[in-house]
């Protein structure tokens, strides 16, 4: 066990000092670029979107009926992958006037029939477990 | 120093159950595998790109690379929700207190810092890529995405051996009926949940890959049918600045060979023994379509300027600049009957934005490979 880890643990940082002795050789790569986006993704996920997202998870849990949080929080992980993963073809901005073959769909649209989707089962699901609980309170 | 354990560093600050390392280590094993698959998918895309001595890339089965490629960015965008929650889980050890204990303690803090940098980075830039929104990322993105994939798959192996004991833990001690608070979601309804919501990312884009699931992917980047021809395109004679080239009358494809020089008209590349063959278009961006082409086999045009041998043939376009001016065929690429300079597409002359007058199609190939608008074809003896 011990010479396992160690055997892992010395060849990752390998595998990293490779990475950046190719990376600070390259001439194509830009270095304080790519050193800029690497903060920028911690930052911005760390600092802004992880604590977003944890208190809206908790303000779901104080405000939903007990039966009701399944279904919702499912939806909503559901959701935000989603949305965060649409986000750029919604937006379009790699889209140009030579290339129409390239992000051809309407993304808003798609967007939107995937969310309705995914809500109205959650929906369905909410419902059904409100009634059960209602049925077995009364039972 | 506990008057210091404020908002989300004081003790019971994140009190979800769902937290465990029931959870973190089976999103881990998931993270794992899929991290590898796109490390090893794109590797070999980078080993296609840019051959070193040692590695020989086969013509068969013709599909195999639109599979690796297509595999590649399905996984990584199966990801988002997985490392999504993985962070998640183990949120609340970013405001471990105290914040370092000793110099152990730092170095793994600062590994977990560089693995949680380089998957977001990987991911974030991957789908960026996809998307063609190319502004935010002040870097040239196959290069970078490169060698952050070391580093990413660096970290991991590192944050194993760091992890290994807790891993096993998770794995096979601890247990995943714990439900969070206020109830609802147990361990193992979240996990299936991500997974849930993987499955429905790949359900709304893979259409740009298997044509069968076009109706339902309503978030792929392209479909397999929309274009010219009913052919997407990755690089249009607009932006290769050919646009007058590629028409102009004098046009000639040039031959260069160790045994003389050819060059043709179109009207004479036409009137050469013409051969059709059924090779798809694979971009590294994922995307794949089948498509039907018509053309001089590279093998003919070969055997007018070399004597019988194992060649490897350079191919230039007309374009002026770009990084992909300039591409080399491969010797068992040039030597496959199926490798052609095709003049047509589904029995019409090829669309400007799909290399017209002549391109090269080959089997088995990244389309950034497969030159359009071609000017020159040099043979020299394999190396």
């Amino acid at each position: 066990m011990r010479w396992v880890r160690g055997g892992l643990v010395v060849a990752g940082l390998g595998l990293m000092a490779y990475a950046v002795y190719g990376a600070a050789g390259d001439p194509e790569t830009d270095a304080w670029g790519q050193l800029a986006f690497l903060a920028a993704v911690v930052v911005a996920h760390d600092l802004f979107f992880a604590p977003i997202v944890i208190l809206l998870g908790f303000v779901l849990g104080w405000t939903l009926p007990a039966p009701a949080r399944a279904p919702v929080r499912v939806a909503g992980l559901i959701s935000v992958a989603l949305t965060l993963m649409a986000l750029p073809f919604v937006l379009g901005f790699g889209r140009t006037p030579d290339l129409p073959s390239a992000l051809p769909l309407n993304y808003t649209r798609g967007l939107l029939v995937f969310l309705g989707v995914v809500w109205g089962v959650a929906l369905l699901w909410a419902v059904a477990a409100l009634l059960g609980a209602r049925w077995r309170s009364r039972g | 120093m506990t008057g210091l354990r404020q908002g989300p560093f004081a003790p019971g600050a994140f009190p979800s159950r769902l937290r465990s390392p029931w959870l973190t280590s089976r999103l881990g094993v998931a993270l794992a595998v899929a991290f590898t698959i796109c490390f090893g998918t794109g590797l070999l895309d980078h080993l296609i790109q840019h051959p070193p001595g040692w590695f020989s890339w086969p013509t068969d089965p013709v599909w195999l690379f639109r599979v690796t490629q297509g595999l590649h960015v399905a996984t990584g965008l199966a990801i988002i929700p997985l490392l999504g929650v993985k962070l998640w889980s183990v949120y609340p050890k970013l405001f471990t207190w105290p914040a370092l204990r000793g110099l152990p303690h730092a170095l793994e803090r600062l590994s977990i810092l560089v693995l949680v940098a380089a998957a977001l980075f990987q991911i974030v830039t991957g789908v960026l890529n996809i998307a063609l929104w190319y502004t935010p990322m002040h870097f040239y993105f196959p290069s970078a995405h490169y060698w952050t994939a070391w580093l990413a798959i660096g970290a991991i192996v590192t944050h194993i051996g760091v992890k290994l004991p807790v891993i096993r833990e998770g794995l096979w001690r601890s247990r995943g009926d714990g439900r969070g608070g206020g109830g609802g979601l147990s361990r193992r309804g979240l996990l299936a949940a991500t997974f849930g919501a993987a499955g429905v990312i790949t359900l709304a884009t893979l259409g740009q890959t298997v044509a069968a699931l076009v109706p339902v992917s309503l978030l792929a980047p392209r479909r397999p049918r929309v274009g010219p021809q009913e052919l997407p395109v990755n690089r249009s004679a607009t932006a290769a600045g050919v646009l007058t080239l590629a028409v102009d009358p004098a046009y000639k494809l040039m031959i260069l060979g160790p045994s003389g020089s050819r060059s043709f008209t179109v009207a004479e590349l036409a009137s050469m023994p013409q051969h059709t063959e059924s090779l798809p278009i694979t971009c590294v961006e994922g995307w794949s379509a089948d498509a039907v082409w018509t053309g001089v086999r590279l093998n003919d045009l070969i055997a007018l300027v070399a004597p019988p041998g194992r060649y490897e043939v350079e191919a230039e376009s007309l374009e002026r600049v770009g990084i992909y001016r300039i591409t080399v065929v491969d010797p068992p690429h040039a030597a496959d009957p199926r490798t052609l300079v095709a003049l047509q597409l589904r029995g019409e002359p090829l669309d400007i934005d799909h290399g017209y007058p002549a391109r090269l199609i080959s089997p088995n190939r990244p389309g950034v490979l497969q030159t359009k608008w071609l000017s020159r074809l040099t043979v020299r003896p394999a190396p």
